[in-house]
Order: C-alpha cells, then structure tokens, then sequence
C-alpha cells in the first residue's frame, strides 16, 4: 500500500547522509500558538476518547425519549434524524426530506444511520488511535530489534534478515491484509461473533516492520563506526550493551519522528481497510470507516457524513505532526554535539 | 561474478518465498475449497459435479505438486486459462500491465515534477511562510486518504465540468492519445497527492541538511548562482531517501493501488490480483505475485546502481558493508 | 404526512462551495453496488430462475406492457449505444454454463434468442420457436424450429440444434436443475425441424421455462468447436438481434446488428457496447458526464431523481420483480431461528415502512410476500406483520425465553455496499430492543456473497429473489429435496423443510388449472407469512435512464399478434434491439 510505503521513504537510504543538523531559529510567535493549540487538541481528544461514554456532551442521555429510536448518540441511530447537517451549516438541508423531523442536529450532524457524528468521531478516536498506536508501538519494538542486530552484528545475521525483509516488502500487502483478516475472523457466518481487533494490528505492525528495519539497520551501520562505539568496544563492552547503551539512545530521535508519521499514515491506512470492509466490524466506529461510509452520501450532496470525521482525522493527524517536529527540534540541539 | 551469483540467489528466494506463502495463504482463505467449488460451478452443484471439478481444476494433488506444476507453467509461458471466465491469463495479465504501468509513470511523474522543486525551495527557504504552508499542506495531502479525493475529483472534474470521462475506461496511448490521457488525468492525480507529500518532506529534510554542508558553503563562496547551487550541488547528495522511496513506490504502485483501480475502473494489476484472491483464482494470483515480486527486485537492483552514481562517497562507504 | 419525492441529491454547487471554505481553511487541496431498499445483491448462478410453470390461460394478476413508442415517430436505424449495467457475468457465454443473472440476460439476450417469450395476456407466445405443442397429459412436448433462420454463423437453425442445447442444458448446473425432470430429448423423427422433450411428469408449464436462459439458442457448430477451443467459449453464437464483436472480462461487450435478423425491423441500432459498472453511483455519475448512453439501475435515490428529471428518457420496469428481503436459516442445529417465535419476533420489531421511506425513497412498494403485484399468488393482506409492534416482538421473545432460558444471539450477513449496511445496523438496533441478546454484523465480499447462503453458511441473510410468474419457478428455492445440509450447496438457502409447503408445491407443479394454482399460491403466500420464513422487504424496481437523444426499450409486437412483456421470469430484462437514436 503506498501509504505504508511512504513510511520507508521517510528514511530509508542504505547509507544515511551525515551532517550536523542546522540550529532551528527562534519559534515564531505563531509557531507556538500552533503548537499549543496541537497540545490542547490532542488533549481534548485524548481525554474524550477514553471517556467516551459517560461525557454528556458526546453521550446524550436517552432516558428523556419516549422511543429510544428517538435518541441519537453514538451508537444508537434514529430514522427521525438521518443525515442531518450540522447546527452551524445554516444553508444546508438535510439529507433526507423526513416526515416529524427533527430541529437539532448537533455540531457535525448525523450519518446515514441517524447517529451523532462528533460523538461518534470521539469514540472513534478511541478505536482508530488503539489500532494505529498498537501497531506502530509494536511495528518499533520489533523492526528495532531487528534493525540494531542486522546492522550491528553484520554477517549472516544481516543477510538473513535483509532477505526476509526483502521476501515481506515483495509480498503484496494487501493480500497479507486480508489473508490476516479474513482468516481470524469467525469463518463461519453463522453465529454470532464480534470481529477482534487483533488480526489488523498485526497486519499492519508487518507492514511496518520492513521500512523500520531497514532504517535502524542503516543508522546502526553508520553509528557503530562512530568513535565513541569503537571507543567502547576497545574497553570490552559486550554487543547487546553496546546497542543499548550507546546506539539506541542516538536512534532514538529518528524513531520518534518515524513513530509520528507513521501513526499518522497508519490511521489512515485503517481507514483504507475499513473503506474495502477489512477492519473492525460495523457499526464499532473508527475515523476510517466512517469516511468510508460517508463517500456514497458525499456523492449525493451530503458532504458531513465523510468529510466531518475526515476534519477530525487531519486535525489530529497535523497536531500530531506538530509535536513530531517540536520533539525533533528539540533533540536535535541536543544531537549537535554527537 | 560472485556478486551477480549472489545478487541471482537472492532472487530466486525471494520468489520462491513469497509465492509458496501465497500459495499457503490462498488455500487458508475462509471457506477454503468449497468457497472454490461454489464459483467454479454453482450452487446447485451435487457433490459428483463437484469432485469432477476439483479434479479438474488439478486441486486434488498435494499442495508442493500443484506449486511446482503452477511454477513450471510461469516459466514456461504456458499458463492457462482462468477458471471462472475461460480467459487465457497471460491475455489478462497483458492487459493489466500496461494500464499499470501508465498509472505508475504519470503518478510519479505528477508527483516528482511538484515535489522536487518545491522542495528544494521549501529547504532553502526554511522556516518562511512557503516554507511552512508547503510542509503543512503536505502533511494535510498526507492525511486525506485517496477514497475521498478521489469522489470529489470526480464530482467538479467529471460531473460537472465534463472534463474527464468517468469511469475511465482505458484507451490506448497510440489508438487515442488525447483519450488516453483523459482517462489517465484523474486517476494520477488522486496518486500523486500523497506521493507528492511524501516525497516533498523527505527531500526537504534531506536537503536541509545537506545545504549545511561544507562543500555547499565553499561553492556559494566561489560565487557560484543560487540556481546552480541549488540544482546542480545541493540536489544530487539529498537524492537518497526520494530515489530509495521512489523505487518503493514504483512496486507498490504497480500492485497495491486497488482503491483507485476499482473506483475509476482502470483494470490494472492491482484490480486483477485482488479480485481474484477474492474470486479464488488461484493461478492467476501466482503469476501476478511473481510478476510484483520480480519487478520490486529488479527496482531494488536498480536502485543500488542509482546510489552509487548519486553519491560516490557510496561507493566508498560500500565498500565497508 | 407529506413524503415529497425530492430527490436527496443536491445541487453540486452547494457541496462545491462547502469543499471550497473547507479547502480554504485547511489550505490543503482536498466511493458496491445499488442500494435497493433490502439488497443490491446480484447473485451467480440461480437468482433467476428462468424454470416456470404457468398457465395457459390468463391469470388473475394483470401485466402491465410495456411502453411502445409514440404513434407517428418512426424509429431512426444507425447509432451506437454504450451501456452501463449492474455486474458481468461468471462463466460466460455458453448457454448451460453461464451463471445468469439480470445483468447476463440483459447483455445475452441481444447474442440468442429464447424460444418463448412471455405476452400480456399473462402467458406465453412462441418466438424463436415456431411452435411448442405437448401431448393430452403434458409429458411430450414437441419444439418446432421457425424457418428461414440460420445462426450468425450460417449454421440452420433446426431441430437437432434445439435438441443439441437443450441435451447440454440437462448437464448443466443451473439448467440441469431445471431440467431435472426431462427424460429424453430428440430430433424429431418426422420431422427435421422439431425436437421432441419427455418429461417424466405432467409439466404443464414447461414453455415458461423456454423463456429463459434453458431456452437461449447456440449454434450447435459453435458449441462443438469452443468445446476443444475453450477460449471461444466467450464468443457466443446465436439467432439474435446483435452479432458478437468483442468481449474484454470486466470491461465491455460489445455487438454489432445482424442484418439478416428473422424479426424485422429490429434492430435498430448498428452498434451496441455494454459496461459493467458495478457501483451505482458510478453508473448514475458515468451517464452524466456522458461516458455511457444509457444505464439500468434499481437504486430508490438514482430513480427518484431520474422520475423527476428532463436531462434524461426514463423508463421503468415494474413487472414480475423481484422481493427484496432477509433471509433466515430455519433449520440450522441449536438456532434460535428454528422457533417460530423467534422469527416472528424479528419481523415484528423491523420498521418496514420507515427504511422504505427514509432509504428507499419509496419508490419501491413495500412487500408482504414473495409475490409481487402482478405475480401469480399475491395477496393484498397475506397476514404478514407490516408495521412495526415492538411490543409484540418482545412478547415473542420473552415466551421463548421463558420456554429455553438463555442468551440469543444472531449473525447477520451482509454484503459491502453502503445502504444494505445501513439496513443492517437499523435491523442490529431494533432486534437488539426487542429482546435479542447480541447481534452482530458480517460483511462478506461480492464473489462469496451467495456461496455463503449457498453453503448454509448463516443465520441472516439480507437477499433478493423471486421474480418470475408462476409459482413453480420457485420450486427449488423452497422444497425441502433442495435443502441439502449445510456445508453442501443447496438452493433451498434457508433450508426450509416444510411439508405442509413440499405439498404445495408438488401438487402446483402437476396441476393446469388455473384456479386451483392460484389459490396454491395463495396459500403459500399465507404460509410463509404465518411461519415468518422470511421478513420481506420491497418489491424491486428498476428503471432504465437514457440521453436525451436516445430512445429507451419499448416493447414490440410478438410473431403471433399479441405483446411482449417486460421482466417476466427475468426480472429487470428489457428489449436492446428496440432502442434507437435521435440522430
């Protein structure tokens, strides 16, 4: 998938380009309003996502309504409310042209369902940053591991982790995708059996394995030939303090700046997924399905039902983004001196 | 000659590796042969009109005899027909490649023309407002995913200014040129958006750092032209990440851009390889799994020769691992 | 309450100047099928039943023809028309072999001719037949080739040919099964030109059958050679309108007019090429920006729009269609489904008419039973549940439980396209409300949708079937003979063993009168009602949308004087060899 691909492209030469890395200039006042507003943001969004349920402002109580068809949340839907835009979108019709419909139709209106999309997008937070963060926390441990003996040890440690990395970045990924899905799923159709979220974490934690390896492997090549490695290793140091003593702390700002985008990119990768029906089951909500589900009512007009969760989606994605660049500015003043 | 030796037997693993897995993963999809039976005759089916096809279709023999006897069939041209339509493979796959490969070019194409010189500008220019609405946006074109641009392209280019046809069916670039490229024109935008983003922040930082570098320094003191300077010193050391990823995408386009494929109706290999997972044409699978695998190593090879022309210094450091 | 047929589809400009302020503020520049009011599903094989059993007379329902063209405009011959449809077809071309569903026979019909075809006066006419005649007890049927037809290849048309496909039918997967009950098939002794059919039991409505795809007609000189040469295979030959040009899997079929067709003055068009385009949407979107001439759809949003709107021709197919509906597996082993009660309960707690109104656009007509208005059996009030009592369905379940106390939980299969998912997270809500403990939602790729069922594979089933006429054409969907157990194909999906049902059946299949079949099908509509076998949905439209400057199908006047009607046996099927253009 290109998404994940981009990943490597992120830094994936053999050899990298060593260089003192330029003193960032004085952020600019607007650089640290963005900045703060980055935090907050993934504050609120952080805080909402795990509270999900019991915050009035995304759970309306649905004691009040008569009928509980009435009520609309997130993961109740209402026939009363379908596609209604948002309050603010004052020169939007609904979606639908209903009979007894209803007045409000909340901060990002509702979806095909009837269902409020801000608080579905909280919830989904919840479940699109698990499935992303999982992976790319689990995609680092491992392709670092790997990276770091690969690139330290050389020989045929090397060869035969090149090459198996080799056969997993020929391999298409999409068929690993949904071989993984569609294998751990229930096969059989005929009982009742929520999807688990386990087989497209693992998916795409093998998706990113490749391009991380072969980035840790490229940085420990290089740093291994550093002087204070050789330094160490002249007074008896053994390998595995080494890697973790000297190298990893050295890698770890490029990790980081890697693990940012690549939770970003993985996000919207499960959206790819959800969009073909490989991720988690309907109606569990996650930023990628609802965007999904929202591009047929986008073609017919109704533009909230997608492009809602999608601003929701960026907004994260750039804060995100924002603090990567902030950590790595940071390091890097830091870095000068190696 | 060693190196060519051993360059041949990393091949032939990695082949052999990645389509004995599909042949594993294809028999592990849910529903396994009876799933087959169903699509290849019908519901309705007894049981002996389904033992006849399974013996048939060859799928009675022990999984390593029908690897080797697919295999076989790929080297020797002689691949057969699809179960479900009677198509020969090789037509299908004659028709998917090309149409992969229009895709991939002008894509990259798209995305390289924007990205490199942007880049470049964005690096030289570091921290001013192009600067920062070259990198923002890029990481925003990042974060929208293709099945969204995709629709709306379609919406103001198709539906309303009838510009481009939709779906785009494919013409062929010597029948009808100026079809061909309306055909092509959307769907390599909505690649190219995210190949530009990324592409874009990766030779900027490249670049960022090598404009500290020292030679770059003793050039401009020289009194060498930005432009120059830029281009011709600055560009060709930073090329490392966008070559190395470049490559990549050239596989991964070839294979892996299904969304696209199947939303403007291009049949490309990406369509054909993931319709017939799903369809449990499981030669037609095989050979495009080859196909993929041997065009990512034979980019993987070029682009080892590519770094050594970019950077000598390569060559020489190389030369220690 | 007022229900305007607005169409939900906005003024593209709105939605553009929306993307423009989005855009501007992120400074960034920045999608199975038809949604039906129950499921767009196209199937392989078996979704249309092409067996019938029908009367001879007219039957009490009434047909509705379809339109002719306006009196004093003369269709114009030339042109080229390019059109979109649902999906293509598996197992192409050869008549036995194919996997033929609405989106084949709209395409094929154009390659073969079938040997009936259904009239407005509710029966059948003879077509490419001269002649179906049977003996006094219905178990000879004799076939006479017309005269003066030969194949597209020059093969004559004549009795070994018909004997030729209907002996490959017999070995066929569909229209073996079908033809199950033929004995013999030969050429006429007497006479070169007829066939001559045995059938082991009374069949009184065997030429129904002739109407579909059992009756397509293949050149027995082609189907010899695409027997040793199978890449031929996909090059059918047949005695119809349109000689085959090209066909590329997935992408086009395309067809050129056959000069020398039997059924002056058809067909019009010179040239005619049609798309799959599976995605309704993309359809809709393909014929306004003109890619494609003309499409067929069944989508309730695309065909409000198009009732309303004078940038297109819009027709509508309306005869013998299909139900859209859920389909339950009653008999799987320790199922919930199993009791009555239960089922019953489901039916009880959908809001049949609101998904209608707020998915369908109510443009279909909501069903009470597998017959359609103007099938064979249908029944203004068949006692079906058709409002919504969710204190009914609570009742039932609590009575259930209190007899097998425990959990219930259900799976409900669905397919990828957006509006069945829609209907499903609807149908998880209110089954949940009324007392189902879990249910959740499957979603299973288009190429294995219908295995599932096939296989038995399920417990819910969101499913489209039924068209036809008369009551035999469903045969093999409900009798028990056809339930094989689940891990076997079987096209009694639900695995309905019902004798009460098997009686009917069998008794509908032997008998010729009229009378008595209709209230047969009557009493099947009740029973499927009372047992609540399957929760029903809406009876499937389809419309045909066109440029301006094209002229949609009509019907055509049949070689014995009366009318051919649209869709019966086949729904959805249209007459390409009637369209013309305005040049």
């Amino acid at each position: 998938m290109t998404d994940i691909d981009v990943i490597t492209s992120e830094n994936a030469p053999l050899v990298p380009v060593v260089a003192t890395q330029p003193r960032p200039r004085k952020l600019r006042r607007r650089g640290r309003v963005a900045k703060w507003l980055a935090v907050s943001w993934l504050v609120f969004l952080t805080i909402s996502a795990i509270g999900a349920n019991s915050f009035p402002y995304i759970n309306h109580s649905c004691d009040q309504f008569e009928k509980s068809i009435d009520c609309s949340t997130a993961s109740k839907g209402s026939l009363v409310k379908i596609e209604m835009p948002p309050v603010w979108a004052t020169w939007e019709e609904p979606g639908k042209d209903l009979p007894n419909q209803a007045a409000s139709a909340g901060l990002m209106g509702t979806d095909t369902n009837g269902r409020d999309i801000f608080a579905r997008s909280m919830l989904g937070a919840r479940n699109s940053l698990l499935i992303a963060g999982l992976a790319i926390t689990f995609g680092l441990a491992i392709g670092t591991f790997l990276g770091m003996i690969a690139g330290y040890f050389r020989g045929w440690i090397d060869m035969v982790i090149e090459n198996v990395t080799n056969v997993m970045l020929a391999f298409p990924a999409l068929l690993l995708i949904i071989f993984l899905v569609t294998f751990f799923n229930d096969p059989s159709t005929s009982s009742a059996a929520p999807r688990p979220l386990w087989p497209i974490i693992v998916a795409l934690v093998l998706l990113s394995i490749p391009p991380l390896t072969r980035l840790v492997r490229a940085n420990t090549i290089a740093y291994a030939q550093r002087d204070f490695v050789v330094a160490a290793r002249s007074l008896g140091a053994k390998g595995s303090r080494i890697l973790f003593r000297e190298i990893l702390p050295n890698i770890v700002p490029t990790l980081l700046s890697f693990a940012l985008t690549g939770l970003a990119l993985l996000i919207v990768a499960e959206g790819g997924l959800a969009f073909l029906g490989l991720s988690v089951e309907v109606p569990v909500p996650t930023w990628g399905s609802m965007i999904g589900s929202g591009v047929t009512p986008l073609r017919q007009g109704v533009w909230w039902i997608s492009l809602m969760p999608a601003l929701v989606m960026f907004l994260t994605v750039l804060s995100i983004n924002l603090l990567g660049d902030v950590l790595a500015q940071r390091f890097n003043r830091r870095e000068a001196i190696g | 000659m060693s190196y060519v030796l051993r360059r041949l037997a990393q091949t032939l693993f990695v082949v052999v590796a990645v389509t004995f897995l599909t042949s594993i993963a294809l028999r592990l999809m849910p529903g396994g042969e009876q799933v087959l039976i169903g699509l290849t005759t019908g519901p309705g089916a007894t049981p002996e009109q389904a033992a006849a096809k399974v013996k048939e279709l060859g799928l009675d023999r022990p999984l390593l005899v029908q690897y080797f006897s697919w295999m076989g069939d790929f080297v020797t041209g002689s691949w057969g027909n699809t179960w479900q339509t009677n198509q020969a493979i090789a037509t299908e796959v004659k028709r998917a490649m090309p149409t992969s490969l229009y895709l991939m070019v002008y894509g990259q194409f798209l995305a390289l023309l924007l990205a490199i010189p942007t880049a470049v500008w964005s690096a030289y220019r570091q921290n001013t407002r192009f600067d920062r609405m070259a990198s923002t946006s890029a990481f925003g074109m990042l974060s929208l995913p293709n099945f969204i641009v995709a629709p709306i392209l379609v919406l103001i280019f198709s539906v309303t200014w009838k510009i481009f046809p939709f779906p785009s069916f494919y013409r062929s670039l010597w029948d009808a040129p100026v079809e061909h490229f309306k055909a092509f024109a959307l769907p390599s935008v909505t690649i190219a958006i995210p190949l530009y983003a990324g592409y874009m922040r990766l030779l900027r930082a490249d670049m960022i750092a090598s404009l500290q570098s020292d030679f770059i320094t003793t050039a401009r003191a020289k009194g060498v032209s930005t432009p120059r300077l830029l281009f011709v010193h600055g560009l060709r050391p930073s090329l490392f990440s966008l070559v190395t990823s470049a490559a990549v995408n050239i596989g991964a386009l070839m294979g892996g851009v299904v969304i696209v494929e199947q939303f403007f109706q291009l049949n490309g290999m990406g369509r054909l390889t993931v319709e017939s997972i799903f369809r449990r044409e499981y030669p037609t699978v095989q050979y495009a799994v080859v196909i993929l695998a041997l065009i990512y190593i034979s980019v993987n090879f070029f682009v080892d020769l590519a770094y050594a022309w970019i950077d000598p210094r390569v060559r020489a450091s190389r030369a220690l691992g | 309450m007022s229900q305007s047929l607005t169409p939900s589809r906005r003024r593209p400009g709105r939605l553009l100047a929306a993307l423009a302020i989005s855009a501007g503020l992120i400074g960034a520049a920045c999608g199975g099928d038809d949604g039906g009011t129950s499921t767009e599903t196209t199937a392989g094989a078996g979704t249309e039943t092409t067996a019938a059993g029908g009367t001879e007379t007219t039957a009490a329902a009434t047909t509705v023809p379809p339109p002719t063209t306006e009196a004093g405009i003369e269709p114009v011959a030339g042109g080229k028309v390019i059109m979109g449809i649902e999906a293509d077809t598996s197992n192409p071309w050869r008549p036995a072999e194919m996997l033929c569903a609405i989106a084949c026979h709209q395409v094929i019909r154009n390659i073969y001719d079938s040997l009936t075809m259904p009239n407005d006066e509710g029966s059948w006419s003879p077509y490419l037949a001269e002649s179906v005649t049977p003996n006094d007890d219905f178990t000879v049927w004799t076939i006479t080739a017309r005269d003066g037809v030969t194949f597209h290849d020059g093969t004559p048309f004549d009795g070994a040919a018909i004997a030729d496909n209907l002996t490959r039918g017999q070995a066929g997967i569909t229209t073996g099964a079908i033809l199950r009950s033929v004995t013999d098939v030969s050429v006429d002794p007497a006479d070169p030109m007829s066939a001559v059919v045995t059938v082991s039991a009374s069949w009184a409505a065997f030429p129904f059958a002739l109407i579909g795809q059992v009756g397509y007609m293949a050149s027995p000189a082609w189907l010899a050679a695409s027997d040793a040469e199978t890449t031929l295979k996909t090059a059918p030959v047949g005695t119809g309108p349109f000689v085959y040009a090209d066909y590329k899997p997935n992408e086009l079929f395309r067809m050129t007019k056959n000069p020398d067709y039997w059924n002056a003055p058809y067909p019009y068009l010179d040239e005619l090429e049609f798309r799959p385009i599976s995605d309704g949407l993309n359809r809709r979107d393909a014929l306004s920006s003109g890619t494609i001439d003309m499409l067929h759809t069944g989508n309730g949003q695309n065909i409000a729009e198009y009732r309303v709107s004078d940038e297109v021709n819009y027709t509508e197919i309306t005869n013998n269609g299909e139900t859209g509906y859920t389909l339950l597996h009653v008999t799987q082993e320790g199922s919930p489904l199993q009791d009555r009660r239960v089922r019953c309960a489901l039916a009880y707690a959908t809001d049949n008419p609101a998904l209608n109104e707020t998915i369908g656009a109510s443009v279909n007509e909501l069903a009470n039973g597998p017959f359609s208005p103007t099938q064979i059996g249908y029944l203004e009030d068949s006692g079906f549940p058709m409002e919504q009592d969710m204190a009914m369905a609570q009742q039932l379940i609590a009575e259930y439980k209190a007899e097998f106390p425990g959990p219930i939980s259900l799976a409900l299969a669905t397919t990828q396209d957006q509006t069945n998912l829609t209907i499903a997270q609807f149908q998880q809500q209110w089954w949940i409300e009324a007392g189902i403990d879990e249910v959740t939602i499957d979603q299973i790729d288009q190429a294995s949708y219908i295995l599932t069922a096939a296989f038995g594979d399920f417990q819910v089933f969101q499913w489209r079937n039924h068209g036809g006429f008369d009551l035999d054409q469903q045969y093999f969907w409900w009798h028990s003979t056809a339930a094989a157990d689940v891990g076997a194909l079987a096209l009694n999906f639900g695995r309905i063993k019902d004798p009460a049902l098997d009686a009917l059946l069998d008794e509908n299949r032997a008998s010729d009168d009229p009378a008595r079949k209709q209230e047969i099908a009557e009493e099947v509509n009740r029973l499927f009602a009372t047992e609540c076998y399957n929760l029903w949905g809406s009876y499937s439209t389809w419309g045909i949308a066109s440029k301006t400057n094209v002229q949609p199908p009509t019907g055509f006047e049949l070689p014995d004087g009366k009318n051919v009607v649209f869709g019966a046996g086949i729904s959805g099927v249209f007459y390409a060899m009637t369209v013309w253009v305005e040049p």
